[in-house]
């Protein structure tokens, strides 16, 4: 597991001095103020997320064929295809539905460029941020061990300035709710 | 004590229960360690689908970071199949097996 933001340059998108969102409460609910040009990137996650979730599995396993897609619908048992193929019949659609309902609850809450997005469901936006960390996650192969990057001056470097600007994100939020 | 053992099926199964009588033995859930999940997130999502108090959700937690997996739950397998899909649908790495 992660163990949060405390490293230099988590939460920092594009430069280290470069703003970020803030969480504040106001009248019992949660804000997130956004700047730059962070809505924009939130909502290609969230799409990016949600396309992968409408894809269908590989017809010769019933998994998902994507490593992506297989970290976000795992296996439920390791070693078991019987037990995993199961759980796949039994929970796999719902899961889908429930996780692009979560990334269209925060989709509709995000404002049209900068400005305030209401949280009116805490734990959707946790389990959405948490699925866009898992999905890059995955393609950066991150491990307990990787570091926020010093610079951004190459396409990896970049992404992983977004993935930990989305963990500074869902740990300013998780912090709120845990209070 | 260790969370691990407080989370140990209870021993009121008849004694004699063997390999032949599986279907009586309970399953559990574990929730393995990865590397994006957020300690406080796992934390949180112990309490909200289990109702653990701050204090179990996080040597929960720790468990799972340091002994790379936990058992969070424990019984019929109906049961565990439901806790997997809820700690899926809340991106933690679950698996269900039967205990033992």
């Amino acid at each position: 597991m992660w163990p949060g933001c405390t490293v230099p340059g988590c939460g920092r998108p594009f430069s280290a001095t470069a703003e970020v969102a803030t969480l504040t409460e106001l009248d019992g609910r949660l804000h997130l103020d956004f700047v730059g040009t962070e809505v924009e990137l939130l909502r290609n996650l969230l799409v990016r997320v949600s396309d992968l979730l409408a894809e269908d599995a590989d017809p010769a396993t019933g998994a998902p064929a994507d490593p992506v897609l297989a970290r976000l619908l795992p296996d439920a048992h390791r070693d078991d295809p019987v037990v995993a193929a199961t759980q796949r019949e039994l929970t796999e659609a719902g899961l889908r539905e429930d996780k692009r309902a979560d990334i269209g609850a925060v989709m509709a809450a995000l404002p049209a460029e900068t400005g305030s997005a209401v949280i009116v469901d805490p734990d959707a936006w946790l389990r959405a941020l948490n699925d866009m960390r898992l999905m890059l996650g995955v393609e950066l192969g991150i491990t307990e061990d990787t570091e926020p990057p010093r610079s951004v001056s190459d396409p990896r470097e970049l992404q992983l300035a977004v993935y930990f600007w989305l963990t500074h994100l869902q740990d300013r939020l998780v912090e709120a709710v845990l209070g | 004590m260790t969370v691990g053992s407080t989370l140990a099926p209870e021993q009121t199964a008849d004694p004699v229960v063997n390999e032949g009588h599986d279907a009586l033995r309970p399953w559990i859930t574990i929730v393995w360690n990865d590397p994006v999940n957020l300690m406080s997130y796992v934390t949180y999502v112990f309490q909200q689908l289990f109702g653990y108090d701050r204090e179990k959700a996080t040597s929960l937690m720790l468990d799972v970071h340091h002994k790379g997996k936990a058992v969070v739950s424990h019984g019929a397998r109906e049961r565990m199949e439901h806790d997997v899909a809820r700690l899926h649908g809340a991106g933690l790495w679950a698996t269900l097996q039967r205990d033992g």
